[in-house]
């Protein structure tokens, strides 16, 4: 039996998976959970994600929800295949992890609130709050205008190597940029917008891109 | 090379303070990063943490930021200091990672931050807490503690037998819980347990004396003694 994860084309949460899981050149069986149903929130489901959310992962006796614990878990466990992702000597691994925690921390959260207004919100026929979307892209741009001294000194988040920190941004900022339109925050800082235009065009974010369309 | 640590009192500086004290570190130079006066704000901490939050840890040219990334190195460079808090095994790891990171989605960002900084604000501006926010933060608080305590029904800590990065992460902010709203603690007889014995740990309560920034005396209180102080 090999690694089954259970989410939806939706979730970047779940694409976030699936890219490392392309990355890693890892096997794995895709088991849909229809969120327009509410499948997630079904009892049965609730037994293995008590907090009604995807993705979750099985690999054998192992059900691991949180897709960050995921991505370092498969990470951990196929180290040495696939692209290194975790960083190589300590140091380097605290510094991905810190740049894990800012993406999850002040990146993700007001990325999310922007693509629940602009891409979600309308898919549900109903209507954009613009006040909520100036707010949260304000906060954004000021974590954005640090990204862009960080990408200045180096070319990757947490040094000169793509580690999972740069890949966990990915399917956020595909929903924001390509699918919200709010790509001119990042081409207004170049360095920002290079790493994004890099970390964009491998191959494994062009793999999985194309099955969610 | 001497270890230096910016940032007290709050529950993420006190999570990187208890977690040196757990590996036996006691060798360390705190230094308030003053909040109130905007500190964090200034160009030289900015250069540290341009994100101007607390903690940072700094040992020699060496910094780094994010409180649970820091905590997560002192448990990899002081893996021999003691048994593993961040698991054994590759499944335990991930379960103790899949915990951590519950406490981060579903405790601390979701519910207890906004949750107790509203109580913070209105102490510290001197007006009546707003119910219509506090309300549905203190539902999803309980909903996680329900989770937890149904997982503390099988196993001693969060994610397994074992105490893990989990566990230390979420004591100083169960802390707090205990001092505004026992009830959520103490009407749940595994979570006041667990509660307990994780900050019962000798390197908790030292935690604790070296943050001479913590106001309120510690608990754990029954739901009375925080109503007392509540209104004092």
């Amino acid at each position: 039996m090999g690694i089954i994860v259970l989410g939806s084309y939706l979730s970047p949460y779940t694409l976030r998976v699936l890219i490392e899981l392309e990355e890693l050149g890892v096997d794995y069986e895709l088991k849909l959970v229809n969120l327009k149903q509410g499948e997630h929130r079904t009892p049965e489901f609730l037994k293995m994600q008590p907090f009604g959310q995807v993705p979750v992962l099985q690999d054998g006796e192992l059900t691991l929800f949180e897709s960050r614990a995921i991505t370092r878990y498969l990470a951990e466990k196929f180290d040495g295949q696939g692209t290194p992702l975790l960083g190589k000597s300590m140091k380097e691994k605290a510094l991905v992890n810190q740049w894990v925690e800012v993406e999850s921390q002040n990146y993700d959260r007001p990325l999310i609130s922007i693509v629940e207004q602009v891409v979600w919100t309308p898919s549900w026929g109903k209507t954009t709050n613009e006040e909520i979307v100036a707010a949260e892209m304000a906060k954004l741009e000021k974590v954005l205008d640090i990204y862009e001294v960080q990408l200045t000194n180096h070319k990757y988040l947490a040094g000169d190597f793509f580690s999972l920190a740069d890949l966990g941004h990915l399917p956020g900022t595909h929903l924001l940029v390509n699918i919200g339109k709010k790509g001119a925050i990042f081409a207004a800082r170049p360095h920002l917008n290079a790493w994004w235009e890099d970390i964009s065009s491998r191959p494994s974010f062009k793999k999985i891109m194309a099955k969610t369309s | 090379m001497a270890i230096v640590l910016y940032g007290v009192s709050t529950y993420n500086c006190q999570r990187v303070t208890s977690a040196l004290l757990e590996f036996g570190i006691e060798d360390f130079e705190l230094i308030k990063v003053d909040l109130k006066e905007r500190e964090h704000f200034s160009p030289e901490y900015l250069a540290m943490q341009p994100f101007h939050q607390v903690p940072v840890f700094e040992s020699g040219d060496y910094r780094l930021y994010e409180s649970r990334a820091i905590v997560r190195y002192f448990a990899e460079k002081y893996k021999d200091a003691g048994p593993s808090i961040l698991g054994s095994t590759l499944e335990e790891k991930a379960l103790v990672n899949q915990w951590v990171d519950t406490e981060a989605h579903q405790f601390n960002d979701f519910a207890f931050a906004p949750w107790s900084m509203e109580y913070l604000m209105s102490w510290r501006l001197k007006r009546p807490l707003d119910e219509a926010l506090v309300a549905p933060l203190y539902e999803k608080l309980g909903y996680f503690l329900d989770v937890a305590e149904k997982q503390l029904s099988k196993t001693k800590y969060l994610a397994g037998n074992f105490f893990s990065l989990a566990d230390l992460n979420i004591a100083p902010s169960l802390l707090r819980v205990s001092v505004l709203q026992p009830e959520l603690i103490n009407d749940r007889k595994n979570v006041r347990a667990w509660f307990e014995s994780i900050t019962s740990r000798p390197a908790f309560k030292k935690m604790l004396e070296a943050d001479k920034g913590w106001r309120f005396p510690y608990g754990p209180f029954t739901n009375e003694e925080a109503q007392k102080l509540r209104t004092s």
